[in-house]
């Protein structure tokens, strides 16, 4: 699959890549997190081993977003240790942090492109901003992350000029820029043609394995999970209520998993926000 | 009756004291704002395209409105000066008139409302976006410090136009004022720019209007970037953010005049 | 809007916003006037020095020939002392009279020098030893006032 063959080349072309032998393990545990007065997590365990690919699933709202803006420091848990590799992420200090999350790569949901740049100048941006390569490498750069999307006749497009699809995979050139130990997803198949739905999934899986990186995949949608990642964690009011491989998700008996894998309109999420009992409300003008 | 009456009193007065409250810690806030923005600026100026290019949306974009506003103002400061001037037979005194009224107040003032409606609320928009759609995010992700990179630019651009725009607007306006006294009026030209030259002083008439002008450009770029970067990520948050910055800054611009003109022109005889 | 585009428009913006501050300075303001041109003082004492302030112009037959430097009380004699700039393509004899006067009615208040006949000039640090204060209103009219008075007492 000329996917699978541009990836591979380009894992062994990239001279910024580093063989990382710390481990880019990530470590949940017993995260508390609210915003404001709203209780948003609530003691959430987890780990994300080195080099496989980890769903985060669970209806909107329910803290998903958080968990990422977690890992990136960008938040402070209220209670819990949030650890990686082996560091423990808020403690660190704004330096350490800054070195911390130049191994990132973080694709925003809908692309978060820089609206005023070239396609080229927004994957270029975190090469200028953090190394000295000269130009002419930064070029060749560019153009194999672009080519290991497929886009690398888009260039010099704008990204109002590009459609949903090819503005997702921008951002993931862009994402795995500098070689990252570890790349978070945040509802990368969000508002995507069953196409791009495709494409999208697939170059997860496959820049995960050429470039040997940790991934976290942030998203509600099953059927693309179960295709492409290693492990998955459900999450539901601020705990994680199930998780399993893809097969023992598939096979499942819990009521949540089910309903979540079935697309169930009424189960353990229940479909009727809570309100007073129907025939009351309309009583309530009949004395 | 009267305990309602009573309570709604106690209502009003803790919300004012909520709002005076909320207004001091803004501006603590907008001091801290401040404090960042100047910590960032050397390393915000190495990159200086980024300042020159946000020179150009401020500055040179907002050259039409300013030249035109200038002429105008220029042109009725002449009208109305010759009306009342000429009751006294003062006709002559018409150039000193206008140039002190431009320099002194109208241009730093005017120009720097204007500059507030058109520059400011494109900065306000343009951050908020930018927050809206995690722009601001994926940076800090990208371990770039957005301030450093989108808001001290962005000042810094405002206060470096401001007083260009300020002096162009006052050139302008005295060009105008030429053109209505001297042209149509028919006032001496000689007696026009001579009392003119002869009346306004570089300090501190000049000096002074290019330092409120300076002021007022640090003031409404502060407040513009301010109210992008706290933006609520929506589109109701980004355009309540992109009002809020037209108000508070033309009511900076008012509040600082008065307080620097009382500073500057105290006793000022000729 | 390419780079190059952006700079050029910038720097002709930046280029015609000084050029505007330095015409205002120039042509609007009195920056040319300003004590450039070199010059020597001169200093003067008076009984009463009306309106006079710092900067103001000092003239003669009508012409600006220096400004003010300084305005000071002599602690001993109760006299103001007038330090004067006088442009130095000017000389002025040492007998020259300095007067305060206003122009017009409600003018500015100003130095005027009379040349006199002495053929020593005036050189930096001298004194002007003649001088006339200024007219005070409040003066003329009690002396106005007197002299009606004695002028009343005498044709009795």
């Amino acid at each position: 699959m000329p996917v699978a063959a541009t990836a591979d080349k380009h894992a062994t072309l990239s001279p910024t890549r580093r063989l990382d032998p710390a481990a880019a393990a990530i470590e949940l545990n017993d995260v508390w997190f609210a915003y404001d007065r709203r209780q948003v997590l609530r003691g959430i365990t987890m780990t994300v081993p080195r080099g496989k690919i980890v769903a985060i699933m669970g209806g909107s709202g329910c803290g998903k977003t958080t968990i990422l803006r977690l890992i990136g420091g960008q938040l402070r848990p209220k209670k819990g240790k949030v650890l990686v590799g082996g560091q423990s992420v808020p403690d660190l200090e704004p330096d350490a942090l800054y070195a911390l999350r130049r191994k990132f790569g973080m694709l925003f949901q809908f692309g978060a492109l820089f609206t005023d740049m070239t396609v080229f100048e927004n994957i270029a941006f975190p090469m200028r901003e953090h190394t000295e390569l000269p130009e002419s490498m930064i070029r060749d750069l560019v153009l194999m992350k672009l080519d290991a999307v497929g886009l690398r006749g888009a260039a010099q497009l704008m990204p109002s000029e590009l459609s949903g699809g090819m503005g997702r995979r921008v951002a993931l050139a862009r994402a795995i820029a500098l070689d990252p130990m570890l790349v978070m997803y945040d509802e990368p198949f969000a508002g995507l043609d069953p196409i791009s739905l495709a494409v999208v999934g697939q170059l997860i899986r496959r820049l995960n394995d050429a470039l040997g990186i940790t991934s976290i995949v942030v998203t509600h949608d099953v059927y693309e999970s179960l295709k492409i990642v290693d492990y998955l964690y459900f999450v539901s009011e601020g705990k994680i209520v199930a998780s399993g491989t893809p097969d023992e998700v598939r096979a499942s008996s819990d009521p949540f998993v089910r309903q979540f894998v079935d697309g169930q309109p009424d189960g353990p999420v229940r479909f009727h926000y809570p309100a007073p009992p129907y025939h009351k409300a309309l009583l309530a003008d009949v004395e | 009756m009267s305990s309602n009456t009573i309570s709604d009193l106690a209502l009003a007065l803790r919300r004012l004291g909520g709002t005076v409250t909320g207004g001091v810690a803004r501006l603590g806030y907008m001091a801290r704002f401040l404090g960042a923005i100047l910590w960032q600026t050397p390393m915000a100026f190495r990159r200086l395209h980024l300042t020159v290019r946000e020179i150009y949306f401020s500055g040179v974009l907002s050259l039409v409105i300013i030249l035109m506003s200038g002429l105008f103002v220029g042109m009725v400061l002449a009208l109305q000066g010759y009306e009342v001037l000429q009751r006294y037979g003062a006709q002559e005194q018409l150039g000193l008139v206008v140039a002190l009224s431009l320099v002194r107040e109208l241009a730093p003032v005017i120009g720097g409302l204007l500059f507030a409606s058109r520059a400011g609320s494109a900065i306000t928009a343009e951050i908020g976006l930018m927050k809206a759609t995690e722009q601001l995010s994926a940076m800090e992700m990208m371990a770039v410090d957005p301030i450093a990179r989108v808001v001290a630019p962005r000042f810094w651009a405002g206060v470096v136009s401001m007083p260009l725009l300020a002096a162009l607007f006052s050139a302008f306006g005295i060009f105008g004022g030429y053109l209505i006294g001297v042209r149509m009026i028919e006032i001496d030209a000689g007696a026009f720019w001579g009392q003119m030259q002869a009346g306004v002083k570089v300090w501190p008439d000049i000096t002074n209007g290019v330092i409120k002008s300076i002021v007022f450009g640090a003031a409404v770029s502060l407040i513009a970037v301010l109210e992008g970067y706290d933006a609520k990520p929506t589109a109701e948050g980004v355009s309540s953010a992109t009002t809020r910055t037209v108000v508070i800054s033309s009511l900076a611009i008012l509040a600082l005049d008065f307080v620097l003109t009382a500073f500057m022109f105290r006793g000022v005889g000729i | 809007m390419n780079r190059a585009a952006i700079d050029l428009w910038v720097g002709v913006f930046v280029a015609i916003g000084l050029g505007a501050i330095l015409f205002l300075a120039l042509k609007v303001g009195n920056l040319l006037t300003l004590d450039r041109t070199p010059s020597y003082r001169v200093e003067a004492s008076f009984d009463n020095i009306g309106g006079l302030k710092l900067r103001s112009p000092v003239k003669a037959a009508g012409v600006v020939v220096g400004r003010v430097e300084s305005i000071k009380l002599d602690p001993k004699t109760y006299a103001a002392v007038v330090t004067m700039r006088i442009d130095r393509d000017y000389a002025f004899s040492k007998d020259t009279i300095a007067s305060i006067n206003t122009s017009g009615l409600l003018g500015e208040v100003y130095i005027g020098l009379d040349a006199g006949g002495d053929t020593a000039m005036l050189n930096d640090g001298d004194r002007i030893a003649k001088t006339q204060s200024a007219v005070v209103i409040e003066k003329l009219i009690s002396q106005f006032l007197f002299d009606k008075a004695a002028q009343g007492g005498a044709g009795k």
